[in-house]
């Protein structure tokens, strides 16, 4: 309900209240005004009866007065005359008792004397009967009762007659006494005149109206029941006094209820005003300047220094600062629909995380990314569950520490697994977020998906290996190629002399006799040599050749059996123990059998000759993960292994001689030999070179006096 | 007696055909031809209708491989058995290869008469 309304309803209200107040104060004042007239109505009727009583006495005096008097007793008795009669009761004493007539009975009922005056002319005889004159006297001495008569009421007093000394009219009645007064209109005036009112002898009674008459006609009524000798009523007297009292009262409780509603009048006038110009007319600029959001209606109140002042400079405040407001939303959502038209439009995926590390925000790009929809990460997701489980651990702890750090980042790329399961190289940069009061609550950052770069980053190393590879393969080739042409040449150059040396030698020997023992030694001689030159030749042969490889995926144990096999049958070395450490189950390798034997003879046979008094070879075989750093493990492209791959090692160790350690760097050389003329020092070269076509490793290590040891580290066929 | 098998040798160093020749007539087992060039080897073959034929492989004029081809061509030759006598594959290669190369009969040089009589041997007809 509208404030202007409550404001008339209220003064409606206060205008029904009064009325409802003044109703009731005149209710209440009646009441007060009936409680005081009602004891002066009282009061009335008494001064009414008393008056009667009073205007009545010279009848009881007669009446009295007359009867205890010897010469009335006389009289009654016949021993007066009448004479005496008329001169004791004439018109005279008539008039000094104001009564109308006078009857004397004797004991037998017969009348003695009679007067009436002049208003009882009319009346015959005494109105009541003998009988009834006996009844009234049987019990009591004194009577007084009202009757109706030919000349109207007459108010009669009687007494029975006895001697003078009985003034107490002990003795038995001697005779009767009346006297008798009519109540003609003369009378009633008489009485209405000395209360003030108008009095009217009825026949019947008259109801008596109620308070209310009295209120409003000022005039207090009542009824005054006569009876007669019997006790019953014969007349009722109404009378009407007028209270000059009741008149005055009443004018002056008009007055002041007419005071009182015009000051009420005036104080519902004054409200009305004040509220309409204090609070209905502020109320309707306020609600009119709400209403139709301007706050123009609000200037007559622009310098009111009321409260109404206050909350108008308050709304036209608010009206400003919501047109700022407004403005400002509309910028932001400008500013929010732009970012979110670039992050829509991105394709990075833009994020916030909380200082958990939980996402508060995810843009849509995501889906794209990693396959989870924006509601399925926001609040549910953390930043590192995203990150490959082999990742997990060691990313979320640099992570972790970064945030702790508050520090921002940038390109930190890492792996994740997309929601299909498959791999997601994220390039993420992020910048810490704090609030106003410069409390930390989280990131902001960017994740590109960089997996196609990496992927190409990958394929273009591993295009790049693959490259230095063949370059390295086609220098060695070339290298080899040129190797190869000159031992070929120097095979055919100088294994054609040789070959007709040697068909020399074997035509000599069948040609001189047999006891030519010298020539015969000589031609052995000539013989050996010739089997040791076509040796260096085989060794140059043997290096040159190391370019073309059969690879094919080989089990490294058979390999590392058959080598042991052949050594054993082509060498005797009864007295050395060749021991075998051989693990089963090694992934297969990617080898030429036939070359990486050459290899392992090789190494073995130098270990044999290392122990020309014997002892022990081991030969050892097992696959690792290669975690020690060493040359050709690692990440530059000249590496044969990256750091933590999975490889065949094979370590044979003897118990020999040893190797200087100035001769340890060299073993691997072309040509480097310590065995004399026993050696062509290519043997070591050409299985390094071969383990290097297969993209191995070969290094020694030696003590002098106890031992060598040589390890090979080879290449699996499939990568773990 | 049987009749003396017949050798053909084409090899480009005259000194070796000369001393083969010599180690193998003096078993009495053979009867030995020589040629030193290679492109006259496929004539002397025809000519001399050897049992088996000792050929070295490289040749200035043409390579043992081209004689051993041309002789497979022709109806005259084509069933003689072929050794070929080569100084660019070792020895131990040849020997750990059972001397066969790529289908073809090999003995290393410089090759010891006894093991190359055996070869003969085993491959003549």
């Amino acid at each position: 309900m509208r404030v202007q309304t409550k404001l008339t309803s209220l003064l409606l209200f206060i205008g029904i209240a009064l009325m409802a107040a003044r109703y009731l104060y005149q209710t209440f004042e009646n009441q007060r005004v009936y409680s005081l007239f009602q004891e002066d109505i009282r009061e009335k009727e008494i001064y009414f009866t008393k008056l009667m009583v009073l205007k009545g006495v010279n009848l009881k005096t007669l009446s009295t007065d007359y009867t205890y008097w010897d010469e009335m007793v006389d009289f009654v008795h016949g021993g007066k005359s009448m004479t005496w009669a008329k001169q004791n009761m004439d018109e005279t004493v008539l008039g000094a008792y104001q009564t109308d007539a006078i009857w004397v009975y004797r004991l037998d009922l017969s009348l003695a004397y009679t007067i009436k005056g002049e208003r009882a002319a009319g009346l015959k005889d005494f109105p009541l009967s003998g009988e009834a004159v006996r009844d009234i006297f049987l019990k009591k001495r004194l009577c007084h009762f009202f009757v109706n008569t030919e000349a109207g009421l007459m108010e009669v007093r009687g007494a029975t007659i006895h001697p003078t000394a009985d003034n107490d009219r002990q003795t038995p009645p001697q005779g009767y006494f009346f006297t008798g007064r009519l109540w003609n209109k003369g009378y009633t005036d008489e009485l209405a005149d000395l209360i003030g009112g108008e009095i009217t002898v009825e026949k019947t009674k008259q109801a008596v109206p109620g308070f209310k008459t009295f209120l409003e006609t000022n005039t207090i009524i009542f009824s005054k029941e006569l009876d007669d000798w019997k006790g019953g009523p014969v007349a009722y007297l109404d009378v009407r006094i007028y209270s000059q009292q009741m008149e005055g009262y009443k004018k002056s409780s008009r007055n002041a209820m007419a005071t009182f509603i015009i000051f009420l009048a005036v104080i519902v006038v004054v409200i009305t005003i004040f509220m309409t110009t204090s609070l209905s007319m502020p109320f309707g600029f306020i609600s009119q300047a709400l209403k139709k959001e301007n706050p123009v209606h609000l200037r007559p109140l622009e310098r009111d220094t009321s409260e109404f002042g206050d909350i108008s400079r308050l709304i036209y405040r608010f009206f400003q600062q919501r047109e700022d407001l407004i403005r400002e939303v509309a910028e932001r959502k400008k500013a929010e629909m732009r970012f979110q038209q670039v992050v829509e439009a991105a394709e990075e995926w833009i994020w916030e995380v909380d200082s958990d590390g939980l996402y508060t925000y995810s843009s849509a790009v995501v889906e794209k990314i990693l396959g989870y929809k924006p509601e399925e990460i926001v609040g549910k997701k953390y930043f590192y569950d995203f990150f490959l489980p082999e990742d997990r651990e060691y990313m979320k702890k640099e992570a972790l520490e970064a945030v702790a750090a508050r520090q921002p980042f940038k390109n930190f790329v890492n792996r994740n697994l997309h929601k299909d399961g498959h791999v997601i190289w994220l390039d993420t940069s992020g910048t810490p977020v704090f609030d106003e009061k410069g409390a930390f609550f989280g990131y902001r950052g960017v994740d590109t998906d960089v997996t196609e770069r990496k992927k190409a980053e990958e394929g273009l190393k591993e295009a790049y290996i693959k490259l230095k590879e063949i370059q390295e393969q086609l220098i060695q080739a070339e290298k080899l190629n040129a190797v190869g042409q000159l031992a070929s040449g120097v095979a055919h150059e100088v294994r054609n002399p040789l070959a007709i040396i040697l068909q020399g030698v074997d035509f000599l020997e069948s040609k001189i006799p047999p006891s030519s023992g010298d020539i015969f030694e000589v031609l052995a001689m000539l013989r050996e040599n010739i089997k040791r030159a076509d040796k260096i030749i085989n060794d140059l042969l043997d290096f040159s050749r190391a370019a073309h490889l059969n690879l094919a995926p080989s089990d490294l144990g058979l390999v590392l059996e058959t080598s042991l096999d052949l050594v054993k049958t082509r060498f005797r070395f009864d007295n050395i123990v060749i021991e075998k450490e051989i693990k089963k189950d090694i992934p297969l390798i990617l080898a030429d059998k036939n070359r990486l034997e050459q290899v392992f003879i090789n190494i073995l046979l130098n270990s044999i000759q290392a122990m020309p008094e014997g002892g022990k070879v081991t030969v050892r075989s097992y696959d690792k993960k290669l975690e020690e750093i060493r040359n050709g493990i690692g990440k530059r492209a000249q590496d044969s292994f990256y750091f933590g791959e999975r490889a065949a090692i094979v370590e044979i160790e003897d118990t020999g001689c040893g190797i200087p350690e100035e001769n340890l760097k060299k073993i691997f050389d072309p040509f480097f030999t310590t065995k004399g003329q026993s050696g062509s020092g290519l043997g070591l070269s050409v299985s390094r070179n071969i383990i290097h076509m297969h993209r191995g490793l070969i290094h020694a290590e030696s003590t002098p006096g106890k031992g060598t040891k040589v390890t090979v580290i080879l290449k699996l066929a499939e990568r773990a | 007696m049987t009749k003396k098998k017949r050798i053909l040798v084409i090899d480009d160093e005259a000194d070796f055909t000369k001393l083969i020749r010599l180690n193998l007539e003096q078993t009495g087992k053979f009867e030995v031809k020589t040629e030193n060039r290679g492109s006259a080897a496929l004539a002397a073959a025809k000519a001399f209708k050897p049992d088996l034929v000792l050929l070295d492989i490289l040749m200035p004029d043409l390579m043992g491989s081209e004689v051993a081809a041309q002789m497979k061509e022709d109806d005259d030759t084509k069933n003689i058995p072929v050794i070929f006598l080569t100084a660019v594959v070792g020895r131990e290669e040849v020997v750990q290869r059972g001397g066969v190369i790529g289908g073809h009969l090999f003995v290393a040089k410089p090759v010891d008469i006894k093991q190359l009589i055996e070869a003969i041997d085993e491959n003549i007809r």
